[in-house]
């Protein structure tokens, strides 16, 4: 990697200089002032206390681009970002993660206190700036052929790539398999990747978090993204955008001994992403309680960002012949929420376990930053999410559930009804 | 009553270094570290427990009770806790809301309270910790770490118990062993929970009992049935060393060094290294195992693993492995619950509460020489070696 007259800007050399000094006036942070100026926008969660800050820059472009025929492509570009970082980090400093979800490509760096605005500035001279090698990409394309080719055939590859179809408009590339398949990825050449990375690797692209012990300077009362009102945020544009408005039901046999299961419900993307969370949670505990079920291997209900709008998805792992019974029983865990307010008394025990659940959850750095730059990205501010949570109420939570729309459903399994045993 | 003795002032923000000590003259003592992330706190509660001969698997069996007690409470606030046997006693941890603190600290004190001993539950964990002395006997690698373990250190039973101590572990001797440990003054509780002292005093008074403790039980251990053999197809074979402070890093660092070493060495057979703590020191534990063709050379492989790490050490090797001990710990240390277990396992091993700061220090400062001459040590040490034939 060429040295980055990126890093000097990122260390804030050149714009401590111009910073204001009036009396009274917070200097600006020359490192948050960096930032700001390189990326579309930047949130920080300063802690006091903690021994590894996290860093994440999330880009736009994620699999949604990958050239037709080369899907995969934004997948291997990621992998090749990390193996060059080993070789550009101190590992005892810093490291790098790369991960690319279907609508965005997500650069975690976590570093120790004095060393993330290198560390970053490393990567960030990596992530937009670095030509592509072609060795490199050769060796990472021979690994991911090999893992991709041992995955052939199976089934929880094929149902998740139906279940990411069921959220798309057909034939988006938004439901493309995020790492390819053999063929797609056979196909990506040295060129190609540079060329993706020439036309979708940009700055003006991509939104910046970092999470952790950060210097006393950042933590400046006035620096920090503004505490939003969560309705606020939530507002788009005049009309609601919503992922779709008319359901569906497929249903595809495979020879397989497991049944899948997936329900998805689009919400208008005018509804707070706190109540859809706090939905999820309820739905996820009402249908994976303690002692578990004993049909299912695996419950997962989450809140994802397809191409329309945000969608309240389930996905069961089950055994086959609870499929049936397992649809009607998600979709009556979902009509149950919408029938009236929940109980005030009960809400706030619940809104409680969800608390802590989320706080929890953002336990690690790296964690938190993550969320703030899908906040960033989805919603244009980081959300203070224990704000967020406190301002829960049941009349949010019944409008949040009203407002779901038709659901798509998708079950994947054997035919037990063909064999007489269904 | 008397005042709770502050023992240190509030430091400067290295996370590893407590912010506040405090001893009660009824106990715990109290280590109050900072808060890393958004409005979490965590709690670690040790007890120290020495087992006897004959109660071997006590600690196990009240970590059983215990963690079934701890986390039936903590399910409906969401709280996240764990139970855990140590060289040294019993950690219970909790993590969850700072808002909740008080809860957190109610869920140790069910941890920590006196074990019920007359229903289902005791012959379930009883039933559990019998299985997974049954397991330590029955597998090979089980069998040769628990030779290995009691050839490092004889005066330790091992963990896990044996099928007669276990199957001895009657309620009152149960019952002894948690009088005798749980006790308030002996624990220490380590927390990062954004709270003033008082409000962590004040929730954990009183933790476990205040009766008289009995006496330490020095009876012998029960006879064992020898006649249980292992059945297996390979040769299993496995040496020991020991050495070094287990709040020291050379340990870790030297052993990811001889684990690549053993890793070269390997052909047609297979071979782990194990890095354990024991009350006072490392223990690095090589097991290999092979079919009878390749036993000379697993063994070599074994008994060399020492010697191959001193013969391919480098400085850069050195600085390649000190680096990789030290992400890996600033990663486990970097959320509330990984520091609370990190700062509190090292004070467990040393009594000192800055223990994993000076850890980590000294990690900075680790040298090749410093590596070698701790490699040198292991290798002239006595041999511990034992073996499962088929």
């Amino acid at each position: 990697v060429a040295p980055a007259p990126a890093a000097a800007q990122l260390r804030g050399d050149t714009l401590a200089a111009g910073a204001d000094t009036t009396p009274g006036t917070p200097a600006p942070d020359p490192l948050l002032e960096g930032l700001r100026s390189r990326y579309a926008d930047v949130a920080v969660a300063p802690h006091a206390h903690g021994t590894l800050v996290g860093v994440v820059l999330r880009l736009s472009p994620g699999a949604d681009r990958d050239p037709p025929g080369r899907e995969g492509a934004a997948h291997l570009l990621a992998r090749v970002r990390e193996e060059q970082a080993e070789e550009l980090l101190d590992p005892a400093r810093a490291t790098l993660t790369a991960r690319v979800e279907r609508g965005a490509t997500v650069y975690t760096v976590l570093a120790v206190p004095d060393a993330w605005p290198g560390a970053l500035a490393t990567v960030d001279s990596l992530v937009f700036e670095s030509p592509v090698p072609p060795a490199l990409v050769e060796r990472q394309r021979t690994r991911l052929e090999e893992i991709l080719r041992f995955e052939a055939g199976s089934p929880v590859r094929a149902f998740r790539e139906e279940a990411a179809s069921l959220l798309a408009e057909a034939g988006s590339p938004w439901a493309s398999p995020v790492r390819g398949t053999p063929a797609s990825v056979g196909a990506i050449t040295a060129e190609a990747l540079e060329a993706w990375h020439r036309n979708h690797a940009r700055r003006s692209d991509a939104v910046a978090a970092l999470a952790g012990p950060l210097p006393p300077e950042v933590a400046t009362p006035g620096r920090e993204q503004p505490a939003a009102d969560e309705t606020e945020m939530a507002t788009g544009g005049p009309t609601p955008g919503v992922a779709w408005r008319v359901g569906d039901r497929v249903a595809l046999v495979q020879e397989v001994t497991s049944g899948w299961l997936a329900v998805a419900w689009p919400a208008p993307d005018t509804v707070p992403r706190t109540a859809l969370e706090l939905l999820a949670h309820l739905v996820q505990e009402e249908l994976d309680p303690v002692p578990p079920d004993p049909d299912r291997y695996d419950v997962e209900v989450e809140v994802l960002d397809a191409p329309g709008g945000p969608v309240l998805q389930v996905r069961a792992t089950l055994l086959p012949e609870a499929l049936p019974r397992w649809e009607a029983r998600v979709l009556a865990a979902v009509a149950g929420l919408a029938r009236e307010p929940m109980d005030p008394d009960f809400f706030r025990w619940r809104r409680r376990r969800f608390r802590t659940h989320r706080l929890l959850a953002e336990a690690a750095p790296e964690a938190e930053a993550a969320r703030m730059t899908r906040d960033l990205a989805a919603q244009g501010r980081a959300r203070d999410l224990d704000r967020a949570i406190w301002d829960l109420d049941p009349a949010g939570l019944l409008a949040a559930v009203r407002s779901l729309g038709e659901p798509r459903i998708l079950l994947l399994g054997p035919d037990l009804a063909g064999h007489g045993s269904r | 009553m008397k005042a709770p003795a502050v023992e240190g002032a509030p430091e400067a923000s290295d996370p590893l270094r407590p912010d506040t000590v405090v001893s009660p003259p009824v106990g715990p003592r109290l280590v109050l570290l900072g808060t890393p992330g958004s409005g979490i706190a965590a709690l670690r509660l040790h007890v120290p427990l020495e087992e006897g001969p004959a109660e071997a698997g006590v600690g196990r069996l009240l970590e059983e009770l215990a963690r079934d007690r701890m986390e039936g409470l903590a399910r409906p606030v969401g709280a996240r806790v764990s139970v855990s046997r140590t060289p040294w006693g019993l950690a219970y941890a909790a993590e969850g809301a700072v808002a909740d603190v008080e809860y957190l600290a109610y869920l140790l004190r069910e941890a920590v309270r006196r074990p019920e001993v007359d229903d289902v539950p005791f012959s379930r964990a009883k039933r559990r910790l019998a299985e997974a002395a049954a397991r330590a006997r029955e597998t090979p690698s089980g069998r040769l770490s628990d030779r290995l373990r009691s050839g490092l250190d004889p005066t330790i039973p091992p963990p896990q118990g044996t099928p007669a101590t276990v199957a001895a572990l009657d309620p009152g001797r149960v019952l002894e062993a948690w009088r005798r440990s749980h006790r308030s003054e002996r624990m220490t509780l380590v927390a990062s929970a954004g709270v003033v002292p008082e409000v962590i005093l004040a929730a954990t008074r009183g933790l476990g009992t205040d009766t008289p403790p009995p006496p330490p039980l020095d009876a012998p251990p029960p006879t064992e049935d020898g006649s249980v053999r292992v059945q297996s197809l390979r040769r299993w074979y496995g040496r020991a060393w020991s050495g070094g402070r287990p709040t020291s890093p050379v340990g870790p660092v030297a052993a990811l060094l001889v684990a690549e070493a053993l890793e070269e060495s390997g052909g047609g057979f297979e071979t782990t290294l194990q890095l354990r703590a024991l009350r006072d020191r490392w223990a690095l534990l090589a097991l290999g195992a092979a079919y009878r063709a390749d036993v000379p050379a697993m063994r070599a492989a074994v008994d060399g693993a020492v010697a191959g790490a001193l013969a391919r050490l480098t400085p850069s090797g050195v600085s390649r492995a000190a680096a990789r001990v030290r992400r890996d710990f600033l990663f486990r240390t970097r959320t509330p619950l990984g520091l609370v277990e990190a700062v509190g396992w090292a004070m467990e091993a040393t009594g000192d509460p800055s223990a994993a700061a000076h850890r980590l220090a000294a990690l900075d400062t680790l040298d090749a020489a410093a590596v070698r001459a701790y490699l040198e040590d292991l290798a002239a040490g006595p041999p511990v070696t034992t073996e499962v034939r088929p």
